[in-house]
Parts: C-alpha cells; sequence; structure tokens
C-alpha cells in the first residue's frame, strides 16, 4: 500500500479532522478564488479596453491640493513644477508616450445661448472620462448620450444653467470663444476676437458641493486671498465636453492667433501617460514615486478611444478589487495561522502513527509527502467546491452594485489551487520537522 | 540470513547525577529458525537490548552486525525496512486502519519483492494467524487485544524479513491468548526458519524458547 492509499485511507477513515481542514481550507479557496477572480477579471477587462498594450495611467501628484485654485489664481508655477515632473516620468522605461491631456478649465470670455446673448464667464472642463470626472467633483450626471461615442459637438452642461436658459437636452448653443483669454492671476485678458461654435446639449448634471469642497474653497480663499465662491458658479457655470471637441477649439485657437507666450488656450493640468504593458504598472509606480519625492496616487485611466469600452464594468471592478484584496488578504493571513496551528496540532496527535511507520522502516520523506498529500487532497476539494462558489456570489455582488456582465475567467482555478499547495507547503513544514525527529523508541517501546 | 551478532554492545544513561551502565560489553549470536526469549527483571535493560537490535537505537558503543555488516553502516531505517519487524507490547497498529490495511503498509514500505497478489497474500497471513476476513476488514480498534497482536504478529510475517523481535508481546494478554501467540512464534521460527528474539518476563514464552537468555547488571548469559 503506497503513500497515496494511505493519505486517502486516512482521509476517508478520519472524518472529523478531513472536515476540520475542508471547512478551513474552502474558506481560504473562497477568498483566493475570489481575490484572483476580481484580479483576473480587472486584467481581461483592461485587456480588452486597451488591445494595443498601451495602457493609459493616471498620475495624479498628491502635491498640492489646492492645485484647481492655484491654476485660477496662480497657475503658472505649479504648471511648470508638473510639467517638469511629466518630463521626468516621460524618460522611464516603462512608458511608451506621454500625451497632454486637456481635463482642465478654459475660460470663455463669455458664452450665446441661442439668441439670448448672456455676459457670463464659463469652465469648460474637457474629458474623455465623464463618469470618474463628476464622481471626484461632487457632479450628478443625468446624461443620455454616451460622450464617447458621439460624433457631433457635444457638451454637457448644468440643471441650472439649462434652467436658467430656458434650454432643453437636445437644443444646440452657440459658444462664443475667446482663443487668448486665460485665467490667470492676472486676471482675464482683453476681448480680442470671438469664435462663434455651435454644440448640441447632450445631457446634465446636477451640481451639490460636498463638504470637502467647501472646506477646501474656505482654506483656498484665504490662502490666496479672495471671497469664497461657495455658490461654486463657476462649476455651475461648466460645460463638459469631449477631448476632440476640445482639440478642434484649441486648433481655432492657435489659427486665431493665440499667444503662446501667454499660454495655450487650453490649460493642461495632467497628462495622459502610457505605459507599455499591464505588468509594467508596478515598475511604473515605484518608479514614479522615487521621481516625484512625494505620494502619488497611481491608476489606470478609465480613458480609452474604444466607444465599446465597458467602463461601468471596469470601474466596478476596480472598486471591487481593492476591497477584496484588502479583506481576503487579511482572511488568507489568518487562515493560514490557522492551518499550521491545526497542522501541528494535527501531527502531533499522529505521533504514534508516524513513529510506528517509523519503526516498520518507513522513508521519513514519504510519511511528509503523504502528509502533504492528504492536505493537497482536501485542498483541490475545497477549491473545486470554492470556485462555482466564488464565481456565483461575485456576480451577484457584481450585480448588486450595479456592474453589469463580469466575464468568465478560468484562470483563478488553477491560480487557487497552486496558492492553495503552497499553503499545503507552508502549513506542513513544522510537520515535516516534527516528522525527520521523531524517536520511535520514545513513542512505541 | 546467515548470522546475526552483538559485539561489545555497551550503553550507559544518566540517572540523576550517577551514570548508570545498562549493557556491559555484551555479546551475542543469534540464528535463524530458533526462538530466542531475553529474560530479566523490570529495568534490567531487556528493552534498552531490544531496542538496538531491532534498530530502533543506537548503542553507545560495540556493534550490531548482520551477516558481517554493521547495522549502523547499513542505516537503522533500511535495517528495519527491508531486515527486521518488529512486535511491540501495545501492538502498536494504526488505529483507523483496518487489520488487512494494517498488513498491506508493509507492503509499500519495504524494499524487498512484494508478492504481485498482495491483498489476498495478506489475507491470507490474517488467516493464518487467526483473523478470518470478516474481522481483516475491521478497524483494529474495534478488535480484541490478542487479535490486535495477531495482526502485529500478521504485519510481522508480511514483511518477509529473517529477523522478528517482540517486546513483551504477551505482556498484554490473558492465558489464552498468550499460549496463541507464542504457538504463533513458535512456528515462525521453527517452520518460517525465522530468528524471533522476544523480551519477556512470561515464563510460559521462556518455556517454549529455544534458548533462553538472562540479562541482569549490564550483562547477559545463555542458559
Amino acid at each position: 500500500m503506497n503513500i497515496f492509499k494511505r493519505a486517502l485511507i486516512n482521509i476517508v477513515a478520519n472524518k472529523g479532522k478531513t472536515l476540520l481542514l475542508l471547512v478551513i481550507f474552502l474558506t481560504s479557496m473562497f477568498a483566493i478564488t475570489m481575490t484572483s477572480i476580481v484580479n483576473e477579471t480587472y486584467d481581461k477587462l483592461l485587456a480588452e479596453a486597451f488591445p494595443n498594450g498601451d495602457i493609459p495611467v493616471e498620475v495624479i501628484p498628491a502635491m498640492p491640493k489646492s492645485r484647481l485654485a492655484a491654476m485660477r489664481y496662480d497657475w503658472s508655477e505649479e504648471k511648470k513644477i508638473t510639467q517638469e515632473m511629466y518630463d521626468e516620468i516621460g524618460k522611464l522605461p516603462s512608458i511608451s508616450r506621454v500625451e497632454e491631456r486637456m481635463s482642465s478649465f478654459i475660460n470663455l470670455e463669455n458664452y450665446e445661448v441661442a439668441d439670448n446673448s448672456t455676459e457670463k464667464a464659463a469652465t469648460i472642463n474637457f474629458t474623455n472620462d465623464v463618469g470618474s470626472y463628476t464622481e471626484e467633483s461632487g457632479y450628478k450626471l443625468d446624461y443620455d448620450t454616451n460622450l464617447y461615442s458621439t460624433e457631433e459637438r457635444a457638451v454637457i452642461v448644468s440643471d441650472e444653467f439649462l434652467d436658467n436658459n430656458n434650454l432643453s437636452v437636445g437644443d444646440k448653443i452657440t459658444l462664443n470663444l475667446n482663443p487668448s483669454s486665460l485665467i490667470s492671476s492676472g486676471g482675464l485678458d482683453d476681448v480680442d476676437e470671438l469664435k462663434a461654435m455651435e454644440y448640441t446639449v447632450v445631457g446634465t448634471f446636477e451640481f451639490e458641493p460636498t463638504q470637502q469642497m467647501i472646506d477646501r474653497e474656505n482654506q483656498w480663499a484665504e490662502k490666496y486671498d479672495y471671497e469664497p465662491d461657495l455658490d461654486f458658479t463657476y462649476l455651475e457655470n461648466s460645460f463638459i465636453m469631449p477631448t476632440k471637441n476640445a482639440e478642434e477649439i484649441k486648433t481655432i485657437a492657435a489659427n486665431n492667433g493665440a499667444d503662446d507666450s501667454e499660454g495655450p488656450s487650453i490649460i493642461t493640468t495632467t497628462n495622459l501617460i502610457y505605459i507599455k504593458s499591464l505588468s509594467e504598472l508596478s515598475d511604473f509606480k515605484s518608479e514614479v514615486k522615487k521621481i516625484t519625492g512625494f505620494d502619488v496616487d497611481v491608476d489606470v485611466s478609465f480613458e480609452s478611444d474604444d466607444p465599446n469600452t465597458d467602463f461601468t464594468a471596469l470601474q466596478s471592478i476596480i472598486m471591487a478589487r481593492n476591497t477584496i484584496q484588502n479583506v481576503f488578504i487579511m482572511l488568507i493571513s489568518v487562515v493560514v495561522v490557522m492551518l499550521i496551528i491545526i497542522a501541528i496540532i494535527l501531527v502531533r496527535g499522529r505521533r504514534k502513527e508516524i513513529g510506528i511507520l517509523v519503526a516498520l522502516g518507513e522513508r521519513r520523506r514519504n510519511i511528509y509527502f503523504q502528509i502533504v498529500f492528504e492536505q493537497t487532497i482536501v485542498m483541490v476539494i475545497s477549491t473545486l467546491v470554492a470556485f462555482p462558489i466564488a464565481n456565483i456570489v461575485i456576480r451577484q455582488v457584481a450585480n448588486k452594485f450595479g456592474a453589469v456582465q463580469l466575464p468568465f475567467v478560468i484562470a483563478p482555478l488553477f491560480i487557487a489551487i497552486v496558492a492553495g499547495f503552497a499553503i499545503v507547503i507552508v502549513s506542513t513544514l513544522i510537520p515535516a520537522i516534527y516528522t525527520l525527529r521523531v524517536n520511535p523508541k520514545k513513542i512505541l517501546l | 540470513m546467515e548470522k546475526f551478532e552483538v559485539k561489545n554492545l555497551t550503553h550507559q544513561f544518566r540517572d540523576g547525577d550517577k551514570l548508570r551502565t545498562v549493557l556491559n560489553n555484551v555479546n551475542l549470536r543469534f540464528e535463524t529458525g530458533k526462538l530466542y526469549a531475553i529474560l530479566g527483571y523490570s529495568g534490567s535493560g531487556k528493552t534498552t537490548l531490544i531496542s538496538f537490535l531491532s534498530g530502533l537505537d543506537q548503542a553507545d558503543k560495540g556493534s550490531i552486525e548482520l551477516d558481517g555488516i554493521n547495522i549502523d553502516d547499513m542505516g537503522l531505517d533500511k535495517f528495519r525496512r527491508n531486515k527486521s519487524c518488529i512486535v511491540f507490547q501495545q501492538y502498536n497498529l494504526i488505529d483507523y486502519q483496518t487489520a488487512h490495511q494494517n498488513v498491506m503498509t508493509v507492503f509499500g514500505i519495504t524494499d524487498n519483492e512484494v508478492p504481485p497478489n498482495a491483498a489476498s497474500v495478506a489475507y491470507n497471513i490474517l488467516d493464518y494467524v487467526g483473523i478470518g476476513k470478516t474481522k481483516a476488514d475491521r478497524k483494529v480498534s474495534r478488535l480484541s487485544g490478542g487479535e490486535q497482536q495477531r495482526v502485529a504478529i500478521a504485519r510481522s510475517l508480511a514483511a518477509d524479513v529473517d529477523l522478528i523481535f517482540a517486546d513483551e508481546p504477551t505482556g498484554n494478554l490473558d492465558s489464552d491468548s498468550e499460549r496463541e501467540v507464542i504457538k504463533l512464534f513458535k512456528t515462525m521460527a521453527g517452520e518460517y526458519n525465522k530468528c524471533v528474539i522476544i523480551v519477556t518476563h512470561s515464563d510460559q514464552v521462556a518455556k517454549e524458547a529455544d534458548q533462553i537468555l538472562r540479562i541482569e547488571s549490564g550483562t547477559v548469559e545463555y542458559e
């Protein structure tokens, strides 16, 4: 009877012990499988979103929290610092390319709505990332048309803007752009020549300033010595438009003689950085921290030129990944410690059996292999049970939190088995030492 | 096996502050086909001697040689695996296994040739020692002491080795079971040409032995 048969007999005969191990392994295998499914799903969605492996990442320096205010009142120095950082980042080996990203503010000298000219300043936020932008900025979007796929000149405006101007979604507005006018500490430039451009209102947003924004506005107002704008009128009068349309404005600005010495018409605050592949992401993060010298948030950007990209799923899965990873890494750690303790208790309970086998001349490594094999069988059974459960659970959770269909990934099954085997090896290390040192004479005679 | 010899075996252990000599320059020679009984009072060193003879432990000095090869050089694990088997007073069977599985375990351990029909051979051996098929398929924990000892003897027979050691094999048995077990050991030596060495203080065992050795004050004398 070889060690495999002995192991199977042990598993079947000692049902209580097997059940205990099964429950513990099931917990750990469930945690590992869940984490792995989320990671694999994340990678798969990213790979679908960025099929060329050219992955845009967003680097958000944690330096001035007052970046927006600084740009409104003293942006040039920060822009310089930021640009220097991006120049350095651009030299990193993991970088594919760095692109200017027009996600910031351009001031309009005025805007014209239908035939009703007004004299209000407005702000345009250029973005391909409406979802994440609005989440961060206190906007609540209510729109029907996807900005990513729109072929027309599209713009999203605030509810207040719509009401104030008696507009509705689908109407067209004309923006009179002053290409050379910027928001700066020096105030607005004189109006030279306005360029009228027509845009379709494709959606609206509600703006509710968060307490954090109100606090920040007060801080900035104190720091930069201005009257706090607690109504955030500049945001109520802001537009959100796709980068493609903004590029057009930039070109027009240039054609209209925007003066480079005064800066471009469109201020870039963050650049979009492309890394060569997903596998470079962790290297990139550590490289960036070294360059900047301060904490930075680095994450894969949601931006993509692919209109079919399922950003909702991607966003959900990224959020889920962070939460699940933290919870389950703790859970796995606890389970591994439990397994080590239980393995020690169990092997001590089997001292007589081990002594008998040694007395019969069994090779000690075979006794260890038998213990490993017993745990491996339980671990594999647990994984095969945990895998479908984890798949069902994660889909239920994803549905509950509004994520769309997650792809089915098989790799977590193998990842869980490999990780489970590593846990088996770790948890049987002390039993291995015990087996090597067991003295049959002391136990049996 | 031609000869199994003990040469100048000496062993001491610490008893409080004193160093006590449990075996003092012991020289012995054993042959196949004989049943040996080693007698002695409690604490005389019987169990220590059997632990050295069976390769469960090593003495301080001297050697134990099987056909001229020191068993230490052979490797004690290998000696126990391929050349000898031991039967214990407490039976020492794997209690969650059946009697048949306990016997089969030996086939998985030994490097000696295993019969191709090992499973049926194991049943036959068990039957030979008085454990029928029904009891052979029972967990050993559900067998009586006498039956468990028969299973232990069957295990040593399955190992198909020339040297069989036993440490007080009848110590936990009633007189009927004792007689049966002694008969089995006697048969193993006489019919199967094994060298059976039993440590005991049982007069019954001594009576059946081909050779009695008495251990006292660190020395072992043939009677």
